[in-house]
């Protein structure tokens, strides 16, 4: 597994998605549907971002081996690992 | 690998069939639209076709293989390295061990702008390097779409001379308007034409063809 080429797409696709899970959650003025988005619109709405002003990039990571598919699979278990944690955290404070 | 039977969805390409072998490299040639990228992408798995059969080896491949099997390297007509990346830190991206590494490092050239950014480079250089990089998979296959597009002379030379080398342990298929540059290296060649395949064995089949009108 190329971690450098899955880090560089996780970076690239999450910073739009930590922008937009941030505005809903200050927007709902709730933590628990900003930590909900991380890890299932706001995937969505970088991929868009990406497919936007990037599209020409995927042909790196297909190069590498990673389909669109596989690209979207590890972006969302890595976020739900990150997700998880930070809802037990919420929860308890 | 073989190609056969194959159509897009607006009905570009019909019935192209070709084969390409290690130590193969086949030039396609084309007019702008006449389906050269499209055929590749389909063949790389990237765009839809109707139908399209891939054989390595003698198994039938499915174009959505050709990623994850990376059976296939691809050089697209456009650049698709983040610009914002120094061309030392993309390397590793592409070759896991410090050999692999080091010889993209120390291939000719590559020293003068190694410590420049992606969007820095001119197009030449980021064409070599793109190129370098796609070469330097252990992809059996390898697709370069006008690879020598912008290259001033002295990089289409080591170009060349780099895509022989490679043809020892690959087979290469490359499609340029530079039609002279792709003569040059490459052992068969056809030309795109009304969505068929014509066969070219010599410069005079390009004019009698339209594609060119003198050598």
């Amino acid at each position: 597994m190329n971690v450098r080429a899955i880090w560089s797409y996780y970076i690239d696709i999450n910073i739009v998605n930590l922008v937009f899970s941030i505005f809903i959650m200050y927007l709902l003025d709730n933590r628990y549907w900003g930590i909900f988005m991380f890890c299932t619109l706001g995937i969505f709405v970088g991929r868009y971002a990406f497919r936007y002003f990037k599209n020409n990039e995927y042909n790196l990571y297909f190069n590498l081996g990673f389909s669109k598919l596989k690209l979207l699979k590890i972006v969302w278990i890595l976020n739900l690992m990150v997700a998880i944690p930070l809802l037990v955290i919420a929860l308890a404070i | 690998m073989a190609l056969t039977s194959l159509s897009a969805k607006k009905r570009i390409l019909e019935n192209i069939a070709f084969e390409v072998k290690t130590g193969d490299i086949l030039g396609i040639f084309g007019r702008n639209g006449s389906g050269k990228s499209t055929l590749l992408k389909m063949m790389f798995g990237s765009l839809p076709a109707n139908h399209i059969q891939i054989k390595y080896n003698s198994e039938i491949i499915d174009a959505h293989e050709i990623i994850p099997r990376q059976l296939i390297g691809y050089l697209p007509q456009d650049s698709f390295l983040p610009k914002g990346t120094k061309v030392r830190d993309i390397i590793p991206l592409f070759c896991d061990d410090e050999e692999k590494q080091n010889k993209v490092f120390y291939a000719p050239g590559v020293s003068k702008f190694d410590h420049t950014k992606i969007g820095k480079l001119s197009m030449g250089q980021l064409r070599y390097l793109e190129t370098l990089l796609v070469g330097s998979l252990d992809h059996p296959f390898i697709m370069l779409d006008e690879p020598f597009s912008m290259l001033e002379p002295l990089y289409k030379e080591l170009l060349k001379e780099l895509l022989k080398n490679l043809s020892k342990t690959k087979g290469i298929i490359v499609t340029d308007h530079y039609y002279r540059d792709v003569l040059d290296i490459t052992q068969s060649n056809f030309l795109l034409k009304n969505g068929q395949k014509i066969e070219i064995s010599e410069p005079l089949d390009l004019i009698n063809n339209g594609y060119i009108t003198s050598h």
